[in-house]
């Protein structure tokens, strides 16, 4: 099958295959009929089953994601990005250059232990029909992550700048100024914190959700305090 | 080209261009296939439906092979084609230009400064044939336009067209 893009795309970083094996980002998409299987079939085994289930299980979600990771590319050419993706029927989405609206550049944790991050283009395309997701980078190193983001931001405030000068509000500053510092977070603001109604909700909630859980935990691990002749401190 | 008055007297003709001749042969496959499928249930139905079931057995033994047997025609001989007249599409200077339906017809155009996105879709089927689906993306959440079964090549060129088009036209909207 020859790539329809037709521009070198590249890859994203190999490490990505390893988080999205240990998150079974892809595999996640079959729990709804495990679930539906296991429900049917019942589950009936020992410790080997488990582990074979296991094992197996990530195997599986090693190779869809190895597979994902083939099958996705990403280039920024002179006027658009283009993302090729798709295992079997395959799918090239184009964005002009001059249409992204903005440029996420993520890092979650476990994506921060192995250096890489998730960009996502935001092209502010009606979201019908794909899921509703914009472009996503998922998982290339953090340098590559703001060169890309370098990248898309500058074309755009170049092309902001040079084609009208009729919307002014619009017009970015030049890209190579320094980036401005708005604000900072200060810890003191934490003080404020419970003034949020909702804030105050959570930690009651967090106590209600213990003691629930101590309701379910079986009578032969709990200490029995109510028994006359308990351990001392019960007598007063 | 003529493509300014083209766009002015655009919702007066339709759309130039036809889908790949190749869109007749993946609606008949699947045409086939629904056929198949139900024979095949009707079929079953012949077979475990006892014979002195009144008329459930008319039904099942006259009218349901008949059935399938005109919707195979339909589904085969007919839609394929049918649907192939009534699609059409075209790209002029400012607008990507649809027309499809038999009994609702309906026009799109989408200016091709409103463009936001371009997608080309493959899927199995379409890749055994040779085809590919082209779908412009516009911010309004109505505003997709596809226009199914082009060649694919055919579709990779109007995707980067309009891609590089799109990123020539600044767009005021937003």
């Amino acid at each position: 099958v020859s790539d329809p893009a037709g521009v070198g795309g590249q890859r994203t970083s190999r490490w990505v295959l390893l988080l999205h094996t240990v998150t079974f980002r892809q595999a996640r998409a079959l729990v709804p009929a495990v679930l539906g299987i296991g429900a049917a079939r019942g589950f009936q085994g020992g410790t080997v089953t488990v582990v074979a289930l296991v094992v197996g299980v990530t195997l599986l979600s090693l190779l869809w994601a190895a597979l994902s990771w083939w099958r996705f590319s990403y280039a920024v050419g002179e006027t658009s990005v283009v993302v090729t993706r798709g295992l079997l029927s395959r799918s090239v989405r184009t964005v002009p250059l001059d249409r992204v609206r903005g440029v996420e550049v993520e890092a979650p944790a476990l994506h921060r232990l192995f250096g890489l991050v998730r960009v996502e283009i935001d092209a502010a395309a009606g979201s019908v029909g794909t899921k509703g997701e914009e472009l996503v980078v998922d998982g290339v190193s953090r340098a590559e992550g703001d060169r890309l983001r370098a990248r898309l931001l500058a074309r755009r405030a170049a092309v902001t700048g040079v084609a009208t000068g009729a919307d002014a509000g619009d017009v970015a500053a030049p890209v190579e100024e320094a980036e401005e510092v708005i604000s900072r977070f200060d810890p003191r603001w934490l003080r404020y914190s419970p003034l949020v109604g909702s804030y105050l909700a959570v930690p009651m909630a967090a106590a209600g959700a213990l003691f629930r859980l101590l309701d379910e935990v079986p009578d032969r691990f709990l200490p029995d305090l109510g028994r006359p002749g308990a351990p001392a401190g019960s007598a007063s | 080209m003529t493509a300014m008055s083209t766009a002015r007297q655009a919702p007066a003709r339709e759309p130039a261009w036809s889908l790949s001749r190749s869109a007749i042969g993946l609606w008949t496959a699947q045409g086939v296939v629904v056929t198949v499928v139900e024979a095949l249930v009707v079929a079953a139905l012949i077979v475990f439906v006892p014979s002195d079931a009144g008329p459930w057995t008319v039904l099942v033994r006259w009218v349901a092979p008949v059935g399938v047997l005109v919707t195979a025609v339909v589904d085969i001989g007919v839609r394929p084609r049918l649907r192939y007249r009534v699609h059409r599409w075209e790209v002029t200077e400012d607008a990507v230009y649809t027309l499809t339906g038999w009994l609702d017809r309906t026009w799109t155009l989408v200016p091709i400064s409103r463009i936001q996105t371009v997608d080309v879709n493959r899927g199995l089927v379409q890749q055994l044939f040779g085809l590919a689906t082209v779908a412009v993306l516009t911010a309004s959440s109505q505003g997709t336009v596809r226009i199914p079964h082009l060649e694919a090549d055919v579709a990779r060129r109007v995707a980067e067209d309009l891609a590089r088009r799109a990123e020539q036209v600044r767009d005021e909207a937003t």
